[in-house]
C-alpha cells in the first residue's frame, strides 16, 4: 500500500513537472509546501469531500490529492483547511476528523479526532485551534507539532471562522443565525476574555489595511413555530471592530433579506483598500473608505466563497455545481476580468493562500 | 355463469379462471400484460424465502439493481431499468405502498412471508398503474388459503449476526368462508465486521448501532356469498424498529434511530356475471415514520393516511375481445412538521383497457386520465402487440406506454424549498422483445427471453442548491435504454431434478438536456447505475435434498454525476443452500442451511455502508394441513 502511495506521488509529480510551462521552481517541483488550496465539501454522506492543489503560478489544478496519495477517501463534509510549517489539516466535518498531511507529498500522516469539526487556523507561533460543536460550541486549542489537545474553551452557539490578531483569537459564534456573537479569546491565558454583540448571524473574518478586522453576519431567518411562514428576517451585514476593544464601530447591510443567500465568505485585497464579499448577486468589491455598499457586484453570478491572493491581488471564486458534479474555481483580475476557470472537486467552499 | 378463459398453461397466467366454483378475476396489469414482460414468483420459489425481504428477493434472484444500505433490515430501494428509487411502483393486492412524501418504496419492509405471488413487471405502463412506473413495478399479493380444510404453519431461520425470524400462520378454508391469520417477527443485532477502508490503516472494525427490532401480523378473510359475489377484506400492521449505524470513516458514533410504522387495511368485492365482472375495492393505509438523531438534533415524524378506491368493470365481448373500464380515487393527507401544516390532497384517475386477440397476433391496449391538483391532466395512453409462433414455442412483443410520475408532497410541500407548481415528469417506454422455449412434457423445459427497451423521462425532478437552500426543480431529461436476456430451465432425470434460471441486464442511462448550465453531466452514466447486472441460480434435486447455488454481479457504480472521484468498484457475490424435505401424514416441512456471500467479499451498495460478510443461517419450516 505505502509502496503504491510513493509510486503514485512520484507519478503525479512527474505528470505535474512535464506540463509545468514555466521553468520550474524548487518549491513547485516536488510539493505541496506552498500554494492555493481549494476545500471541497462534496455530497453529505457521500465520503467524497477533498481538496484541490492550485500552484503559485496559477497554471493548473490537481484534484483530488488526499484519495490519490493516500489511496482512501478525504472524508465527508470538507470544509477547512490550514498550514503550519510542513503540515496541512483539513477539516472533514461530517468524519469527526481533522486529517492531518505531510505537505511535501501529502501523505497521512495523523488525525485529530473532534466531534462536528468546524474551521481550523494555526497561528505563526505554533497554535492550533479548531471550532467544533454547536449549542454551545467549543474551540479545541491543540499543539500542532504534536497533534495533541491542549485545551477546550467554550464559545457561542455554532462557532465558525476565527482569525489570529496578535495575541488574541476571535470566534464568530453563529451559523445559521443561532447565535450574533463574536468571542474574543486570551490565546496565552486560552480563555474568554469579552464576548461582543456584532449583528445576528457572525460566520468569517478578514483584515484591512489599518489592521482593523471586520466581521460577516449572515442574518437570520425566524420561522413561525409551525414552521408554515417566515415570522422576520435580518439583514446580513458587515461589521468593522474597533481595534483593542472589538466593538462594532461601522456597520454596512448587504444583500437583500428573502433571497435566501446566507452569505459565507468575506476577503481583503492586498492593500487592504478593499472588502470582497459574496452576495446572491455575485462578489461585491467594497471600497472601506467609501460609506456604502456599491449596489452592483464587480463579477456577477452564482458563487460561494470568495479570496484574494496576496501575491498577485487575483480573486479566486469558488462557484457550485450542485452536490452531483464538480464545482469550478474562477480567476479573476483585482478589475473583475475573467483570467482562468478550473474544474475542482464538489462544491467548493473556499480558498486558502499558504 | 362463464368464466372464460384464453390460451394459457397454467392457472397463473390464465385470465380469468374459477376455482372451487369461484370465478377468480385477474387484475387488469395480468389481464393485460401479452405483450410486455413480467417474471412470477409463485408459492414454489417464495417457500425457501419466508424469512426475507422483498428486496432481497429480488436481489437473489433477479437482475434488478437492489440498493441496499447495510444488513437485511436497512432501508433498501430499487434501480429497475437504470431509474431511481421513485420510479418503480411496488403494489399490494394492487394499492400502491410507495410512501406519498418521498414517492419511494422500501423494500426492507415488506415480508415475503405475507405474500403468495410477487411479480415483477418489467414494462409497467401508465395506463394500467398511473404514476411513478419509469422503472416498472413490483406486485405483492395476499391471497386467502385454497386448500380445503384447516392449516397451520411454523417457519424460523436464525443466522449470523444476532439474526432470528420467526413467523406462524393457521388457517381455515371451507365452501363459504378462507381465513388466515400470520403472526411474524424479525431481529437481528447486526453486529458484523467491515473493513473500514475509509480510516488510516483500514481497521478491521464491528458495526455498531444497526440493531433490527420488527414484528406483525397479517390477517385476511374471504367470504363467497354465492358463487357469483365474493367479498375480502385483510389487515396488515407491522412495526420496524431500526438503530441506524454510522458510515464509514466516521470518528463520531451514531445514535440515530427510526421506527417505521404501518398499519393496512383492505376490503374487495367482486361480482361476476355471465360475461362481466365487477371489482371494487378499497384500502386504508395508516403510516408513520420516527426519525430521531439527538447528536445532530434532527427530530422527524412523518405521518401520512390514505385512502384508495378502484372499481373496475370488465367485460368479455365474445371470444376475441374483453375490455375494462372504470376509475381510481385516493385521497392522502400527511402530518410533516416541515410542511407547516396538514396537508390533504384528493385524486383520482378513469381507465380503460381493452385486449383483442386477432387469432395471428393479439393486441393490448389501455388508456388513463390522471387528476392530480396542481398539474393539469395526465393522459397516458399505451399499445402493445404480441404474437406467437411455431405452435406457442416462440413470440415476438412489443409495445409503447406513456408514463409519467407526479411530484410528491415533499416536493411539492417542504418548507424552505418546496414548489406547488413544479411539473411532472413525463416520458415513455418502448420495448420489443422475443423468446423462445423448448419443452417436453415432465421432461425440460428451456426458454429464453431477450428484450431490449427504452424509456425517456423529460423533467426529472432534481434537488438542487447551494449551501442553506435546496429545492426541488424539474431539472432534466433521461434516457435510459438497454437488454435483458434471461433464461430458465428445468429437466428431470430420473429421480433427479434439475433447475436453472439466469438474467443478464445492460443498462445504459444518461442525462440527455440539462436545464441549467452544469456542465460534465451529459452523456454519462447517472449515479448509482451500474452498467451491467447478472445473477445466476441453479437448484439439484434429489427425491428430498436439494442444492442450491447462486452467483450474482453487480457493475461499477459513480457516484457523481460528472463520473469525478472514484467509482464504487464491482462485486460478485455467491451463495450455497442446502434444504431437506420431510411429509409425514399431515405434516409437511423442510429443514434448510443457507450460506449468503459464500467467499466473505467486501462491498458496498451505497458509498459509505459496508455490507454484511458472510452470513450464515438455519431454518425449519413446518406445514400442518387436515
Amino acid at each position: 500500500m505505502k509502496n503504491t502511495g510513493t509510486l503514485l506521488v512520484v507519478l503525479l509529480i512527474s505528470i505535474f513537472v512535464l506540463s509545468c510551462e514555466k521553468p520550474d521552481d524548487t518549491s513547485s517541483n516536488n510539493s505541496f509546501l506552498h500554494g492555493i488550496m481549494i476545500t471541497n465539501e462534496g455530497n453529505f454522506r457521500d465520503n467524497n469531500g477533498s481538496v484541490s492543489y492550485i500552484p503559485l503560478t496559477e497554471d493548473t489544478v490537481i484534484n483530488n490529492i488526499f484519495e490519490t496519495v493516500n489511496n482512501r477517501p478525504l472524508g465527508d463534509v470538507v470544509m477547512s483547511f490550514a498550514s503550519w510549517k510542513n503540515k496541512g489539516f483539513i477539516v472533514a466535518n461530517n468524519s469527526g476528523k481533522v486529517e492531518v498531511v505531510d505537505l511535501k507529498t501529502f501523505q497521512s500522516v495523523g488525525i485529530i479526532e473532534v466531534s462536528y469539526p468546524r474551521h481550523i487556523v494555526v497561528s505563526s507561533d505554533g497554535k492550533g485551534y479548531i471550532t467544533y460543536g454547536a449549542f454551545p460550541g467549543k474551540v479545541k486549542v491543540f499543539n500542532p507539532e504534536t497533534l495533541e489537545a491542549i485545551t477546550d474553551i467554550t464559545v457561542g452557539n455554532q462557532p465558525e471562522k476565527m482569525i489570529v490578531d496578535g495575541d488574541k483569537l476571535l470566534v464568530a459564534n453563529g451559523q445559521w443565525g443561532n447565535d450574533s456573537t463574536v468571542s474574543i479569546i486570551d490565546r496565552t491565558a486560552n480563555e474568554v476574555v469579552s464576548t461582543i454583540v456584532a449583528g445576528d448571524g457572525p460566520v468569517a473574518f478578514t483584515r484591512d489595511g489599518s489592521g482593523s478586522v471586520w466581521v460577516l453576519c449572515q442574518g437570520k431567518v425566524v420561522y413561525s413555530p409551525d414552521w408554515s411562514y417566515i415570522e422576520y428576517e435580518t439583514d446580513s451585514k458587515l461589521v468593522s471592530l474597533k481595534p483593542g476593544t472589538y466593538e462594532p464601530s461601522k456597520s454596512y447591510v448587504i444583500g437583500r433579506t428573502g433571497d435566501y443567500f446566507n452569505p459565507s465568505s468575506v476577503a481583503s485585497d492586498p492593500g487592504g483598500q478593499y472588502v470582497y464579499f459574496v452576495e446572491n448577486e455575485g462578489v461585491f468589491a467594497f471600497r472601506i473608505s467609501d460609506s456604502q455598499i456599491p449596489a452592483t457586484p464587480l463579477i456577477a453570478g452564482s458563487f460561494n466563497a470568495v479570496n484574494a491572493n496576496p501575491l498577485n491581488g487575483r480573486l479566486y471564486v469558488t462557484e457550485i455545481q450542485g452536490y452531483t458534479a464538480s464545482g469550478k474555481v474562477h480567476i479573476f483580475t483585482p478589475a473583475g476580468q475573467a483570467v482562468n476557470t478550473f474544474v475542482a472537486g464538489i462544491a467548493p467552499n473556499g480558498i486558502y493562500f499558504y | 355463469m362463464l368464466c372464460l378463459s384464453a390460451v394459457a398453461e397454467t392457472p397463473d397466467t390464465l385470465l380469468n379462471y374459477s376455482l372451487n366454483e369461484v370465478c377468480i378475476v385477474q387484475p387488469r396489469a395480468v389481464y393485460y400484460s401479452d405483450a410486455f414482460k413480467i417474471r412470477t414468483f409463485g408459492r414454489e420459489d417464495l417457500a425457501s424465502v419466508t424469512a426475507r425481504d422483498a428486496g432481497q428477493l429480488l436481489s437473489a434472484v433477479s437482475s434488478v439493481f437492489v440498493k441496499s444500505y447495510g444488513a437485511p433490515g436497512n432501508l433498501t430501494s430499487l434501480s429497475f431499468r437504470g431509474t431511481f428509487s421513485n420510479h418503480t411502483q411496488v403494489t399490494w393486492n394492487g394499492f400502491p405502498l410507495n410512501s406519498p412524501t418521498t414517492g419511494d418504496a422500501d423494500l426492507s419492509l415488506i415480508p415475503l412471508t405475507i405474500a403468495d405471488k410477487v411479480s415483477l413487471v418489467y414494462g409497467a405502463s401508465g395506463s394500467l398503474y398511473g404514476g411513478g412506473t419509469f422503472g416498472g413495478s413490483v406486485d405483492l399479493t395476499s391471497s386467502p388459503s385454497s386448500e380445503q380444510g384447516f392449516s397451520s404453519g411454523l417457519s424460523t431461520e436464525a443466522g449470523s449476526y444476532g439474526s432470528w425470524f420467526t413467523a406462524g400462520n393457521i388457517g381455515y378454508s371451507g365452501k363459504k368462508v378462507s381465513v388466515k391469520s400470520i403472526f411474524f417477527t424479525r431481529n437481528a443485532e447486526n453486529r458484523y465486521p467491515y473493513k473500514d477502508i475509509y480510516k488510516y490503516g483500514s481497521p478491521v472494525l464491528t458495526l455498531h448501532h444497526n440493531q433490527l427490532r420488527s414484528y406483525g401480523m397479517f390477517h385476511t378473510v374471504s367470504f363467497n356469498i354465492n358463487p357469483s359475489r365474493q367479498i375480502q377484506a385483510g389487515i396488515w400492521y407491522q412495526d420496524r424498529f431500526k438503530n441506524l449505524p454510522a458510515v464509514m470513516g466516521s470518528y463520531v458514533p451514531s445514535v440515530a434511530t427510526q421506527k417505521d410504522s404501518t398499519l393496512k387495511i383492505f376490503l374487495r368485492y367482486v361480482r361476476t356475471m355471465r360475461r362481466s365482472s365487477l371489482v371494487f375495492r378499497n384500502a386504508f393505509f395508516n403510516d408513520n415514520l420516527f426519525y430521531n438523531d439527538s447528536v445532530s438534533r434532527v427530530h422527524s415524524d412523518i405521518s401520512a393516511q390514505q385512502y384508495l378506491a378502484d372499481i373496475n368493470f370488465r367485460n368479455i365481448a365474445g371470444k376475441r375481445l374483453t375490455w375494462d373500464a372504470g376509475g381510481t380515487f385516493q385521497h392522502v393527507q400527511a402530518q410533516v412538521d416541515s410542511y407547516g401544516r396538514r396537508i390533504a390532497e384528493e385524486r383520482f384517475a378513469v381507465f380503460t383497457a381493452a385486449r383483442i386477440d386477432l387469432k395471428a397476433f393479439i393486441i393490448n391496449t389501455a388508456f388513463r386520465l390522471e387528476v392530480i391538483p396542481g398539474i393539469a391532466p395526465v393522459p397516458l395512453p399505451s399499445a402493445g402487440i404480441r404474437k406467437n409462433f411455431l405452435n406457442n414455442h416462440s413470440y415476438v412483443r412489443a409495445s409503447v406506454a406513456a408514463k409519467y410520475r407526479p411530484p410528491t408532497l415533499n416536493e411539492k410541500y417542504w418548507q424552505p424549498g418546496g414548489n406547488p407548481h413544479l411539473l411532472p415528469e413525463k416520458g415513455y417506454t418502448s420495448e420489443i422483445g422475443t423468446g423462445l422455449s423448448f419443452t417436453e412434457q415432465d421432461r425440460y423445459n428451456l426458454t429464453f427471453d431477450l428484450t431490449a427497451f427504452s424509456t425517456h423521462i423529460n423533467d426529472l425532478i432534481v434537488w438542487t442548491g447551494e449551501g442553506n437552500f435546496f429545492n426541488p426543480v424539474n431539472y432534466k431529461k433521461v434516457w435510459a435504454r438497454g437488454a435483458e436476456f434471461s433464461f430458465a430451465h428445468s429437466l428431470v432425470l430420473g429421480s433427479i431434478k434439475i433447475r436453472q434460471q439466469g438474467e443478464i441486464t445492460a443498462v445504459r442511462s444518461t442525462s440527455t438536456a440539462i436545464y441549467d448550465n452544469t456542465s460534465g453531466i451529459l452523456g454519462k452514466q447517472l449515479r448509482y447505475v451500474p452498467l451491467l447486472n447478472a445473477f445466476y441460480s441453479g437448484t439439484v434435486q434429489l427425491r428430498r435434498l436439494s442444492l442450491t447455488t447462486s452467483v450474482n454481479y453487480t457493475g461499477k457504480r459513480y457516484i457523481t454525476d460528472d463520473h469525478s472521484g472514484r467509482p464504487l468498484p464491482s462485486f460478485i457475490l455467491a451463495g450455497l443452500s442446502a434444504a431437506f424435505q420431510f411429509r409425514a401424514h399431515t405434516l409437511n416441512g423442510q429443514l434448510y442451511a443457507r450460506a449468503d456471500n459464500l467467499f466473505n467479499t467486501s462491498y458496498q451498495i451505497i458509498k459509505g455502508y459496508p455490507m454484511p460478510g458472510r452470513f450464515l443461517a438455519f431454518g425449519l419450516q413446518l406445514g400442518f394441513q387436515r
